[in-house]
């Protein structure tokens, strides 16, 4: 750093780095981690998400028989765990298809011909016993019935809140940004090499320094994502959330806490990288005095 | 000469050394400025809107209130609080009730009734007894004290009361006995019952039975007030 004007565009190359670098790494995170169908199936089974919707279905319908006088038992196989853990499953592919643009329609269809069937056997049970006509108002009652559970159920299984964001345009919102994504990270590597290779131009006279200068970038961004990050996860901020049902509180805090955790671990390697740099800058700068003082 | 070029020397290295070290301190706040600056321009409002939209508490189908706090309060049915002796006293001290307390009994002999009233209304409440709406009027004070409970349950057999028949409601400050002077329907929508009254009425009513599903028909009775007793006298 001998001459100012090598420093000044060294110190400008390396901001620019910087950015370049923390788009790398976001647009990393949000490829790999974010927009993943995987990371939300992974938290399926780690956050037990089946078994916290079966039990608030299950629950919801214990209170329900005083209202409708249809009993527990009527949904116990359309509600069970594995069923629940099929739609939480099928909801989550599907909103990740449609953004990805493998799917076409947003939604799922699951098939409740079972849960029909039941409802249907229960009500002509019922209708029998209390002589009841089955007319126009008993099968209005019915698909009404049928409409609701199937509706009910639905919306308790998609725990990530898929409907609702879809409803305020967020989903087709991400879908037109998506296809960008990876563009975006090929442009963003590109730029990280170029600006990597103006470096190396500029500190020609002195090629160690070009360790240094990466080794900068790489610990400044990784302090730029760290610091937010830990913040997030140590204060437990999403705990905050002011959501009362379970299992969405669980899906919903398990995604974020785990994009936190997948920006820690980015930026812990990206520290370690900036090690590395700087250990290879003072070994190839001793060598250069070594050689300099040797003559 | 040679020292003085020595110490020159020395002095660079130290500088050297030292802007090194403050670099990556300069960068750092470079761009923690710049990412601070970008953060305000962003979008960051619209992002909290759509968490806000899908997460904040919008599921108003929660079977459970968040801090309900169930309390149930020593309520005697039996006369213990009163004597013969003693003067009833038509004006007294009120305890007035908070969300999700057990703050009276209902007894209604002709039905076989006898139900503990939650003030406050939600499904955790409605699974353990009769509720009374947050917007009726607390016992001992006039108005319409309005209480609901499951068909299916505590109120199976509200559509037994009859014109004439006695209610009786007990409160750990007093007890108030009604006489059912109308039985009523209603649609679940209608407000005409469930509204604001001058004299101090008890509305109690229930789903209409039906055979399937849930019923849009509210039934019940309307009670006037006959008689009532404060255990403790106003504060002055």
């Amino acid at each position: 750093m001998k001459k100012a004007s090598t420093y000044l565009f060294s110190v400008i190359l390396t901001i620019l780095l910087i950015l370049s670098m923390l788009g790398t790494i976001g647009l990393m995170l949000m490829k790999f981690r974010a927009l993943n169908a995987g990371t939300c199936l992974q938290l399926v089974q780690s956050q037990d998400l089946a078994e916290r919707v079966h039990q608030s279905l299950e629950k919801y319908y214990q209170e329900q028989e005083n209202v409708t006088g249809i009993p527990l038992s009527v949904y116990a196989d359309s509600i069970s765990t594995g069923e629940c853990d099929k739609l939480i499953r099928l909801s989550i592919t599907n909103a990740f298809g449609y953004m990805n643009g493998t799917v076409d329609e947003f939604g799922i269809k699951p098939d409740f011909s079972e849960l029909k069937a039941d409802m249907t056997a229960f009500f002509e049970d019922y209708a029998e016993k209390n002589d009841f006509e089955k007319d126009e108002t008993y099968q209005k009652k019915l698909d009404e019935a049928q409409l609701a559970a199937q509706t009910n159920i639905k919306t308790e299984c998609d725990v990530f809140r898929f409907a609702t964001l879809q409803e305020a345009g967020l989903i087709d919102k991400v879908k037109k940004v998506v296809p960008y994504v990876g563009f975006g990270l090929i442009g963003c590597a590109a730029a990280d090499l170029l600006l990597f290779l103006l470096l190396l131009a500029v500190n020609r006279k002195e090629k160690q320094h070009v360790w240094y200068w990466l080794g900068n970038s790489l610990l400044v961004s990784a302090i730029l994502i760290m610091i937010p990050a830990v913040w997030l996860n140590v204060t437990r901020w999403f705990d905050k959330f002011a959501v009362k049902t379970d299992q969405i509180f669980a899906a919903v805090t398990g995604y974020l806490y785990g994009l936190t955790h997948a920006a820690i671990t980015a930026a812990g390697v990206a520290i370690l990288l900036a090690v590395c740099s700087y250990i290879l800058f003072i070994i190839q700068h001793r060598m250069r005095n070594a050689r300099t003082n040797g003559r | 000469m040679a020292k003085t070029k020595d110490t020159n020397q020395e002095a660079q290295k130290r500088s050297g050394a030292l802007g090194y070290f403050l670099t990556p301190i300069l960068l750092l706040a470079l761009c923690g400025g710049l990412a601070v600056l970008c953060y305000s321009l962003a979008p960051a409002h619209d992002v909290q809107r759509y968490l806000n939209l899908a997460f904040m508490d919008t599921l108003k189908v929660t079977s459970t209130t968040s801090g309900l706090n169930i309390r149930h309060r020593d309520i005697k049915t039996d006369d213990q609080n009163t004597t013969e002796d003693k003067p009833k006293l038509q004006e007294g001290k009120i305890n007035y009730p908070t969300f999700g307390e057990q703050y009276a009994k209902l007894e209604a002999k002709s039905i076989n009734l006898m139900v503990g009233v939650y003030y406050g209304v939600n499904s955790e409440l409605l699974s353990r007894g009769a509720c009374q709406s947050t917007q009726s009027a607390i016992f001992g004070t006039v108005g319409n004290h309005i209480i609901d409970a499951h068909v299916n349950t505590f109120f199976a057999e509200l559509h037994n009361l009859a014109v004439g028949d006695t209610v009786t409601m007990y409160t750990d400050y007093g007890k108030f006995t009604y006489e059912v002077t109308e039985k009523i329907e209603f649609n679940k929508n209608d407000k005409k019952y469930v509204g604001v009254t001058k004299d101090d009425v008890l509305t109690l009513y229930t789903c209409a039975p039906q055979v399937i599903g849930s019923s849009d028909t509210r039934i019940g009775v309307r009670c006037a007030l006959k008689e009532k007793e404060f255990y403790e006298p106003l504060e002055s």
